[in-house]
């Protein structure tokens, strides 16, 4: 079972020193249509700490801040698990510096490609998420807990569902020994958890 | 929390090598009315200072090493006093201290989201709280005079026993399964609630589960296998001679 496809925003990180690529960067972002929120910082290891706080999923730095500092930089993405780093490349660099990045926005693209692989790198950041199995409960087991939890008992589970209440009650054992949770409240819990029902 | 460490624990071990290696083993001490420092001093020196059987520390300290196979039996109806009032303190340690401290820690993780799920964990555990001071409630007021009574009429002279038809029997029944909520709880923190900004107060809470339920497991193995075989060993004594 997937879950349903969370519409959730990009979480951008951003240091360009340079202010004319750092606002042109932003009017295309403004402009862009994606659902994202950008964070600017001036440098890498102010990233790193607001990491903590705020999961990016992706960073557009300008290589010149690590250049003579390559091994901040890898210490930063060490500390910065499942960002994707981005650079803003404006003049040549070597393959060195270039090769520390996933990928690259050149400074001559145009919004439209820079916009595009944007939504590339959304969706497949939310499809990260979403094909984390939420459940591992069979179509049948879901339906008994999703009784269960608004209240119903074994006999009127097994009376909707047309099944024998010794079914139930297996499909009961198998759910609690899948998720370890053995009371009805706590079995209500996890179904409003993994949007199995509503509270 | 269980912890397992290889020391024998023997009358002449230093008390204060035993906490060294197992912190939890201050909380029994604090239950037993032990003080810090402890200085150099052994088990049996200890025990003699404050009124002790050797026997009993030696028991439950096992248990708090995890190293304890069998109780001993070499328990006597004196020990009586000392037992009560160690599980008394840990009663007021579950109410006054981790009881407060969880709740916090709940309303920490409610107020950095307040999703539905965390609101419904607050009613859960304390629920699950409300469970657990009732079967406190219920040895405090019933099972815990009823064996002050009992000793009381073994141990001094003209005391009237006043049978009122309880037994340790009912007691042993009485104890049911309030573990499962909280085991319930952790499983829903560590494997499904889906996180909001909340991983350190979600830690913090997870630790005082474990030490919440590693005490209350504590607990009942001193009700079980010390509290009810001595109290059945002298409601033998007082009812067969009654009769």
């Amino acid at each position: 079972m997937l879950k349903e496809k969370a519409n959730k925003p990009l979480i951008i990180a951003i240091a360009e020193p340079s202010e004319i690529l750092r606002e042109g960067l932003r009017s295309m972002l403004i402009k862009s249509q994606l659902r994202y929120e950008a964070f600017y910082f001036n440098e890498l290891e102010e990233i790193a700490e607001y990491h903590l706080r705020k999961k990016f999923s992706l960073a557009i730095i300008s290589p010149l801040l690590i250049i003579n500092r390559v091994r901040l930089f890898s210490d930063i993405k060490e500390r910065c698990p499942g960002v994707t780093w981005i650079a803003i490349q404006s003049i040549y660099f070597d393959s060195q510096i270039s090769g520390l990045f996933h990928d690259t926005i050149l400074l001559y693209d145009n919004s439209e490609n820079i916009v595009n692989k944007l939504k590339k790198l959304h969706e497949k950041a939310e499809s990260a998420l979403s094909y984390e199995p939420t459940s591992v409960l069979s179509d049948r087991e879901t339906e008994v807990l999703q009784h269960l939890a608004s209240g119903l008992s074994n006999k009127e589970i097994a009376d909707i569902l047309n099944i024998s209440v010794n079914t139930v009650i297996t499909h009961r054992k198998n759910i609690t020994q899948k998720t370890g949770i053995k009371t009805v409240s706590g079995l209500t819990i996890f179904a409003i958890s993994q949007g199995l029902i509503k509270p | 929390m269980f912890h397992f460490c290889d020391i024998q624990i023997s009358p002449d071990t230093k008390v204060a090598d035993l906490v060294l290696e197992n912190p939890y083993l201050a909380l029994m001490l604090e239950h037993f009315g032990i003080a810090f420092p402890l200085k150099e001093k052994t088990v049996v020196k200890l025990c003699t200072e404050n009124g002790i059987n050797v026997d009993l520390f030696i028991s439950l300290a096992s248990l708090f090493s995890g190293t304890s196979k069998e109780f001993t039996n070499n328990l006597v109806f004196e020990d009586i006093p000392v037992i009560l009032q160690y599980l008394k303190n840990d009663h007021q340690y579950f109410t006054d201290e981790k009881y407060p401290q969880i709740l916090a820690l709940i309303r920490e993780m409610k107020s950095s989201s307040n999703q539905e799920e965390i609101v419904l964990v607050e009613k859960f555990f304390n629920e699950y709280f409300a469970e657990v001071v009732e079967h406190l409630k219920y040895e405090n007021e019933i099972v815990f005079p009823y064996v002050t009574r009992l000793y009381k009429a073994l141990h001094e002279k003209n005391a009237a026993y006043a049978d009122n038809g309880y037994s340790v029997e009912e007691y042993r029944e009485h104890h049911d399964n309030i573990e499962e909520k909280l085991s319930d709880l952790k499983n829903l923190l560590i494997k499904y609630l889906p996180a909001k900004d909340d991983q350190s107060s979600r830690r913090r809470l997870l630790t005082h589960l474990f030490e919440l339920e590693s005490d209350l497991t504590i607990h009942s193995k001193i009700e079980d296998h010390v509290l009810v075989p001595l109290v059945a060993q002298m409601e033998k004594h007082v009812k067969g001679k009654s009769q």
